[in-house]
């Protein structure tokens, strides 16, 4: 019987040894393998002018208004990203960090300037966009973020939490900065210098002291005075300045924003302030409105069809000056720190009281026409006296805001968390909410949109803790 | 003048292989078929980089054994078990460093945001597959059943996780999805004569997928982003395919709640429901009359969601045919509300009160931005794909003695759609975009970017043959 009609095996051939040694194959040949970590540092601060000139907390604060698309203004979104953040240069600082404490890599990066050095302004910059984050989310993924493969699910830290971590690394930084010399490379912000950078770090500490001073005043009172004794920012030649570069990848980004539309103008209350004033501050932060010859505000939160019903002519939109190329992005100013010195001295935080309080008030001011380029002493001498600007006992808190708040025009997130503190200037919130706003004007960015789906069960506990994920649920910081 | 952008790329890849295979035949009724191979790939972890698969198959033609007969002419059943073993893309192993814009002659490297993996393995897909085949009626009538099952561990998968780690997307091995499915496929011949034939194709097939685990830690897998929609995700434990995002807010009875300004009030990453459809499918009608040929295309889907981006622009920019008519008061809606005009949302306050207050319409229409619910559809469809009427000419004939056929035939494609729900959004639901990172296998249409519509096309076809 013959059952097996065909059968053929094509066997096997025995493997050769070499089968699974390729040598180079898988390097890639398109991206380096290997860094050097200045190139990490410039990558990491080129994201500080998309923070600071952001649209959204100017919006809120009613310092921009735009004269197109006003459904931001309006309080349309209620989920932000801050993905590009930790994935941008968080994690690009925190490679800096990384390679420059094993031992075995550090060696390699000794040329862009010594270890601790290196750790210290990583720090620094990190600490600055950590800020900014907590202040404008609150609780926030920290001490389990930014470790990769360890922890795909960063639980969110409590706000204080973060402060007080930020509090530990800035005079970890600074202290660092302090006692060591010499310079580094990639610094495309402070020029490598050290002794710039410790006062960035101090002024930072200080900043945030004095955000504290509605919950924790003595950690506040106790941080303030640290970061004062181990130096501040003391001129305006020590402000901390993104200068911005003519190409497009590094051109400032509000000269981007008119390139291709006219929409962002100034806002009414800011510019009925300053010209109720006689504010010289209006000739840079607006242009006139073409067919008046006068600085007009943009009325805030009106829909779309009522802001396009207005000529373009009528308004006065962001200032020439600050949207040039080349205008630089100022991240912490001499300004800012004496009108916190102003605001501890009334506080009793530092020495002083009512008329160093008063004094640095006035220097403040004097400090931000001199950073604007507008400074003339009899127009000062003038100014100072105004009703809505003189000294008044009582209404000190009011009026360093006020003047805070104009200072701050180009600032907008410091302006918001500045304002949600210290509620001042009285604003309008929008009439025409497109998502109501229990508080009015929206005091917290929600998280992003991708939480609940990629980090399900830490988001579900911060949510127990704050409550709803909204834009009116404010920071631990903002009491009222 | 700026720094001019200019990048280019090179990927090498190699794969070694050692392949065997054999067959084995008994009396033209019994068939076992086997195969093995081992690959060696450059792409993966040098100490990991190889992999071994086999594959076996059996075969019997049972109507061999069948006694002769007029009903049965064949009858085949099947069983099969294969391994796939696979690798990865080139370069995606080893950490890299991103190069970004220079700042003036300051280069930027960054850490990339995907994280590249330097213990992946090999992934590795098994699939038990029966059928049955069977042909009655001297072929007129057949019909070929399919039911499969896989098994795809390991999968080398580009993992959307929270940036919060410091990386948006990380290279991993996912541990176990799981796949079944079936499709049946049938052969008419409802009318064969001498002149005249007509021959029938029909397909069905439907499938479903599941995640059975993924990475330690790891429960929802994001498997792609739609414009200013939903996300298309896979959970640990469900089906794949679920759209999350925006909803309207309801009260008990299921109303859409409004605000106290008019306001649809909603919620963010809610179950949408799932894009995958219950069934999908086609049929093919040729006719033959004495050289004429007449062949009609047909596809269809049953069930599934996709959502549409053009849609919500449409009605956001005031461009769409819903945004212009007449209100619930008769008053043009595009009128103001002070003078009767506007929208009114189809909702209840809170408290269970009828809304009253009307919208301005652009105000209305644009309050719907980003409200995803409001823009998925049933993707349901029935779609006449292709009709062509064509001639077998006689080359001889005409004179052209060089060629041995002529064929000419009108073809016309995209002839006659039927969307479920999709009247009035102009929008092919045939032709949404897939999803496109490690289909492994499931890809299907779910959103609509803002693509042109595919067109009409009538045209005549000419072949000729030597």
């Amino acid at each position: 019987m013959k059952l097996i009609k065909y059968f053929s095996v094509i066997t096997l051939v025995l493997a050769f040894s070499a089968c699974d040694d390729f040598g180079d194959v898988n390097v890639d040949p398109n991206n380096p393998s290997n860094v050097s970590t200045d190139a990490l540092l410039t990558a990491a601060l080129r994201n500080i002018p998309g923070i600071i000139s952001q649209t959204q907390p100017g919006e809120y604060v009613q310092l921009y208004s735009q004269k197109q698309y006003t459904a931001s203004s309006n309080y349309q979104d209620i989920n932000f990203s801050y993905d590009g953040l930790y994935a941008g240069p968080l994690t690009d600082l925190q490679e800096i960090i990384r390679l420059n404490s094993d031992p075995e890599l550090a060696g390699a990066q000794l040329k862009n300037g010594s270890l601790e050095n290196q750790i210290a302004v990583a720090q620094t910059a990190q600490s600055y966009f950590f800020l900014f984050i907590t202040d404008s989310w609150g609780n926030i993924p920290y001490s389990q973020a930014l470790k990769g493969r360890e922890n795909f699910r960063p639980a969110f830290d409590d706000q204080q939490a973060v402060y007080n971590g930020l509090f530990n690394t800035l005079t970890e930084a600074s202290s660092a900065l302090a006692s060591s010399s010499g310079t580094i490379t990639g610094d495309i912000l402070l020029d490598g210098d050290l002794n710039s950078w410790r006062l960035f770090a101090n002024s930072l500490r200080m900043v945030m002291a004095l955000r504290i001073s509605d919950v924790d005043a003595n950690k506040g009172k106790a941080e303030f005075n640290a970061a004062l004794s181990a130096g501040v920012i003391s001129s305006n030649d020590e402000n901390i300045v993104y200068k911005h570069l003519t190409d497009e990848d590094n051109d400032n980004l509000w000269e981007d924003r008119f390139e291709t539309r006219r929409d962002w103008a100034v806002a009414k209350p800011l510019v009925d302030y300053l010209n109720e004033t006689d504010d010289p501050r209006v000739t840079v932060y607006a242009d006139p409105a073409l067919s008046k010859s006068a600085y007009v505000g943009m009325p805030y939160g009106l829909t779309e069809a009522e802001a396009g019903s207005i000529p373009n002519n009528d308004v006065s939109f962001f200032g020439n000056s600050l949207r040039q190329k080349d205008s630089p992005t100022y991240v912490v100013t001499y300004s800012q720190i004496l009108f916190s010195l102003a605001e501890a001295a009334h506080l009793g935080w530092i020495s002083g009281g009512a008329a160093a309080a008063e004094q640095y008030y006035k220097d403040a001011i004097k400090a931000s026409w001199e950073q604007w380029g507008v400074f003339d002493q009899a127009k000062f001498d003038t100014f100072i006296l105004k009703d809505a600007v003189k000294w008044v006992s009582g209404e000190e808190i009011k009026r360093i805001h006020q003047q805070k708040w104009v200072s701050l025009f180009t600032n907008g997130p410091e302006a918001w968390a500045e304002w949600r503190r210290s509620d001042y200037p009285v604003l309008t919130p929008s009439p025409n909410p497109i998502n109501p706003v229990s508080t009015g004007i929206p005091v917290r960015y929600g998280y992003p949109i991708t939480e609940p789906t990629l980090n399900g069960d830490n988001y579900n506990a911060v949510l127990e803790k704050i409550g709803r994920d909204n834009i009116d649920v404010r920071v631990w910081w903002d009491v009222k | 003048m700026d720094r001019p952008n200019v990048s280019q790329q090179t990927f090498s890849k190699e794969v070694r292989s050692v392949y065997g295979r054999g067959s084995l035949g008994f009396n033209d009724f019994a068939y076992l078929d086997f195969s093995i191979r081992n690959d060696w790939s450059s792409a993966l972890p040098a100490n990991d980089n190889s992999y071994l698969y086999p594959m076996i198959g059996a075969s019997f033609v049972f109507s061999e054994l069948l006694p002769a007969n007029k009903v049965v002419s064949f009858g085949k059943v099947r069983y099969s078990y294969a391994q796939v073993g696979s690798d990865l893309d080139a370069h995606q192993i080893n950490p890299i460093y991103s190069a970004g814009a220079f700042y003036g002659a300051n280069a930027t490297l960054s850490v990339p945001n995907t994280l590249r993996n330097e213990n992946l393995v090999p992934q590795l897909t098994s699939t038990h597959e029966v059928g049955l085949e069977m042909k009655f009626l001297r072929n007129r009538i057949g019909f070929d059943l399919t039911y499969y099952t896989d098994v795809n561990e390991n999968q080398i998968l580009q993992l959307t996780v929270p940036a919060t780690s410091g990386y948006s997307v990380a290279i991993i091995n996912a541990g176990k999805i799981t796949r079944e499915g079936v499709e049946l496929q049938l052969n008419l011949t409802p009318v064969k004569t001498r002149d005249f034939n007509w021959d029938l194709t029909f397909n069905w097939a439907a499938n479903t997928s599941k995640v059975e685990e993924l990475a330690d830690g790891l429960d929802n897998r994001q498997l792609g982003t739609s414009p200013f929609g939903p996300t298309l995700n896979a959970k640990v434990g469900e089906e794949w395919g679920t759209l999350i995002g925006r909803a309207f807010r309801r009260d008990e009875n299921g109303n859409r709640l409004v605000g106290a300004n008019g306001r649809f009030l909603f919620d963010n990453n809610v179950n949408l429901g799932s894009v995958l459809p219950d069934y999908t499918g086609g049929m093919i009608n040729t006719f033959n009359f004495k050289g004429v040929q007449l062949r009609a295309a047909l596809d269809y889907q049953k069930g599934g969601l996709f959502y549409s981006t053009s849609s919500m622009f449409n009605s956001y920019s005031g461009l769409g045919i819903q945004t212009v008519g007449l209100n619930d008061k008769g008053v043009p809606k595009r009128d103001p509300v002070s003078a009767g005009g506007g929208v009114k949302a189809d909702g209840v306050f809170q408290g269970g009160e009828p809304n009253n207050v009307y919208l301005e319409a652009d105000a209305y229409y644009k309050s719907l931005f980003r409200l995803s619910e409001n823009w998925i559809y049933d993707a349901s469809f029935l779609k006449l794909r292709e009709v062509s009427l064509g001639y077998n000419f006689n080359p001889k004939k005409l004179g052209l003695g060089f060629a041995t056929k002529l064929n000419i035939a009108l073809v016309g494609r995209n002839l006659l759609f039927f969307g479920k729900d999709t009247k009035g959004i102009g929008f092919d639901p045939s032709e949404a975009e897939n999803f496109d990172p490690n289909t492994g296998g499931n890809s299907i249409g779910w959103f609509e970017g803002g693509q042109l519509p595919q067109t009409r096309a009538i045209g005549f076809n000419i072949s000729l043959g030597f």
